[in-house]
């Protein structure tokens, strides 16, 4: 039996332009908004060009996932490393996923609910709103991949407006702030790169979403789109930050991004950051729902469980967890935990990949080669 | 179908969950005065304006003081003497006594930076004497209403230009920059009323010395841009002997006064010479004339370049002289060390030691183009 290959069904697959929402929704998240305070650590005010490096080698990150996927007919990564490394090998990666997919759901999860907790509800407790944010979870991943799509779909546009309302710290900026320029050394600007994993994380997505895309010959330049604007909102929320807080204020920003929204105020909307935060939801959701979405279908695809008995499961553990904790230090730590594991997930594991693919399928040409001699 | 109605359902009960703040119960911070306590000198005095949603209230300010260590602290025991619960959201202005700000304002600013819910574009001031008396003696012996008053007074007053802008985010920001020193205004209590009489300048974070708002019209000029300022000058008359027009006016004054408005001015500093640390300031000001206590052809050439020419020695002596006070004082209000800083990093305390030795070429450009509808 070939177990490499998938068969999707025709109502089951999606369009190939569908990637670049995927890929932006689920990349831009609770990332974002903290992201640039940890790349000024590392690089100053020449941030941004950290930024720009990450870019680039994550444009060749994904460049490498699809040389994988491409040598395959319609597979997962799961697929490719049961071929590569057998069944219980490639059980044990597997696995590895979903832990390590639940804890970044874990991570955005409490991330976001701390934003809330600290900007509007600070009596709230963590239980109601991890409820709220799972039941919807739930409904959206209990209808399948199409669903969730559609409202990374949506929830794009309804999220993009936020974007006008920086124009009120764009005007705040100062140019100072950049200079002198490329006072960086190489490495502070790489290690400001590294620090832009966590913005970048999701991207591993592709590895499994990729056999459900229907035109495979076109998925390379929206997904390569999507990733694209993915590093300029990164890169613009950076220059911003830069410009708009001293040197020595930005590094002590939690959320710097949410912080750019403070000085926005109308006598309509006295406090513009309440919306922002309140709206953020809607940044924050497909991301939730992606990510839950792959730990269904891996755990379903390794171990055969039904995709909506997993889907409780995890509801419940996410619950759990993100009711549970409280201390900013303890999630602090979390998701550091998260993007330093996910570096290696996410960016070194595929070009690890790459080589043992290729690897293998000189072999097996050589070996057919033999036998016919 | 039934999915859907089953979610909505427990979204709706969850909603029940948030804490809910209705607005008949809350007391609105609007103003908070803040002084360090004259006995004890680590307590902090704090007195609360806020608004009260009560329709049979006669006014709808209440004022109330309090005393704690923190500024957190002095809510807490405001509220334990207020019959409504006092949230600060809608804070519009933080005034702080002067022998607080004496000691250094970077803690009770900290704690307003770090709490989420109070706006960063609140506007922070300095009051003369204690800032708890100067809210009390408004609220008790004048019958405006002291929130919105003085939140409004500094508001007007920065709108038009005549004031820099002072919110929460402006210090912070001017705070935290290398070669930057922020400016507040100074308020004081004249005939019950508060008023703006001076500016307060700030080293770091303590009060340093103040200067008067017509001088701290040169800071803007020197660091941002006008659009429609305005400037009061009066310049020596035997500079205008030959041209004055002595047969229709018999005044014996010895200065000539004038009111230049609208004015609209651009500015760049650049720093030309490290070793020498002197700077160098292109001021294009435009203006038009709206007031002179002289007549003069203003329709002739000659005698608006003449004017222009005075004008802009004037300026020069009275910036030359704002400058000389910084020096003194070594604050930096107008950012040079942010420009240096920008070429030749450096340190926020060797920024002060070169400071008394901070050059300024000034290469100023008046340009009058109007005078009014009659010559």
């Amino acid at each position: 039996m070939n177990t490499t290959n998938l068969t999707i069904k025709p109502t089951m697959r999606i369009q190939a332009f569908y990637l670049f929402f995927i890929m932006n929704s689920i990349q831009t998240g609770s990332g974002i908004m903290g992201v640039p305070r940890y790349i000024f650590m590392e690089a100053r005010q020449d941030a941004w060009i950290s930024v720009l490096i990450a870019g680039l080698l994550v444009h060749l990150v994904m460049a490498a996932m699809f040389a994988i996927m491409n040598h395959y007919e319609n597979t997962d990564v799961l697929g490719v490393q049961t071929d590569l490394f057998g069944k219980w090998i490639a059980k044990l990666l597997g696995t590895i996923y979903i832990i390590y997919f639940f804890f970044v759901l874990l991570s955005v999860t409490m991330d976001y609910i701390q934003v809330v907790q600290t900007f509007i509800f600070p009596r709230m407790s963590a239980w109601v709103l991890s409820l709220v944010l799972i039941l919807l979870i739930v409904y959206a991943v209990m209808s399948g991949l199409r669903v969730a799509v559609g409202i990374t779909f949506i929830f794009f546009f309804l999220s993009l407006w936020l974007l006008i309302f920086l124009y009120k710290s764009i005007a705040y900026m100062e140019i100072t702030h950049f200079q002198p320029l490329l006072e960086a050394s190489p490495s502070e600007l790489l290690r400001g790169a590294r620090h832009t994993s966590y913005s970048y994380l999701g991207i591993e997505i592709l590895f499994f979403i990729y056999p459900f895309i229907s035109n495979k010959e076109k998925a390379k330049l929206p997904a390569h789109l999507g990733l694209a604007l993915t590093t300029f909102f990164i890169l613009l929320v950076t220059v911003i930050s830069i410009g708009y807080f001293s040197p020595g204020e930005l590094p002590e920003q939690v959320w710097p991004v949410l912080v750019l929204f403070k000085i926005v105020e109308y006598s309509v909307i006295g406090r513009f950051d309440v919306l922002v935060v309140t709206e953020w939801m809607m940044v924050i959701l497909p991301n939730m729902i992606l990510l839950t979405w792959i730990i269904t279908y891996i755990t379903k695809r390794l171990y055969h469980v039904q995709q909506r008995k997993v889907l409780y499961v995890v509801a419940v553990l996410l619950l759990i967890g993100a009711g549970i904790t409280k201390h900013e230090y303890f999630i602090l730590q979390i998701i550091d935990t998260v993007a330093a594991t996910g570096f290696w997930v996410a960016f070194v594991y595929p070009l690890v990949l790459l080589p043992l693919v290729w690897m293998k399928s000189k072999w097996k040409r050589r070996k057919r080669g033999g036998a016919k001699t | 179908m039934k999915r859907l109605i089953f979610v909505c359902f427990c979204l709706l009960l969850s909603a029940g969950c948030a804490p809910t703040y209705p607005i008949e119960r809350l007391g609105i911070i609007n103003t908070i005065g803040i002084d360090s306590d004259s006995q004890d000198s680590q307590a902090l005095n704090a007195t609360y304006v806020y608004f009260q949603f009560d329709p049979n209230a006669k006014n709808i300010n209440e004022i109330v003081s309090s005393k704690a260590k923190t500024l957190k602290g002095t809510r807490e025991k405001a509220n334990v003497k207020s019959n409504f619960q006092l949230v600060p959201g809608k804070l519009r202005v933080l005034m702080m006594g002067r022998p607080l700000a004496e000691k250094g304002v970077a803690s009770i600013l900290d704690t307003l930076v770090r709490d989420a819910k109070i706006t960063d574009t609140m506007y922070l001031a300095v009051a003369d004497s204690a800032a708890g008396n100067v809210l009390s003696e408004v609220f008790q012996r004048s019958t405006t209403n002291v929130g919105t008053h003085l939140y409004q007074l500094i508001d007007t007053n920065v709108d038009q230009e005549i004031l820099i802008r002072t919110t929460l985010r402006d210090f912070m920001h001017k705070y935290y920059d290398i070669g930057n020193d922020p400016v507040l205004p100074l308020i004081s209590v004249v005939e019950h009323m508060p008023s703006i009489e001076r500016m307060a300048l700030f080293r770091d974070e303590t009060y340093a010395g103040d200067i008067s708002v017509e001088e701290g019209f040169f800071i803007k000029l020197l660091s941002g841009r006008y659009q429609a300022g305005r400037l009061e000058l009066s310049l020596p008359i035997d500079e205008f002997e030959n041209i004055r027009q002595k047969d229709t006016d018999q005044r014996e004054e010895d200065s000539l006064f004038l009111s230049l408005s609208d004015l609209r001015s651009h500015n760049s500093i650049k720093l030309v010479s490290k070793k020498e640390v002197r700077f160098q300031s292109d001021i294009k000001v435009q203006a038009r004339i709206m007031e002179i206590s002289e007549q003069l052809e203003l329709d002739k050439e000659e005698v608006v370049k003449k004017l222009e020419k005075v004008i802009q020695k004037d300026m020069e002596r009275q910036i030359n002289q704002l400058l000389d006070k910084f020096r003194e004082l070594k604050v930096d209000p107008i950012g040079f060390g942010s420009i240096y800083n920008a070429k030749h990093p450096i340190t926020q305390e060797e920024w002060r030691k070169l400071l008394s030795e901070m050059k300024l070429d000034l290469n100023l450009n008046v340009n009058i183009i109007r005078q009014g509808i009659i010559d």
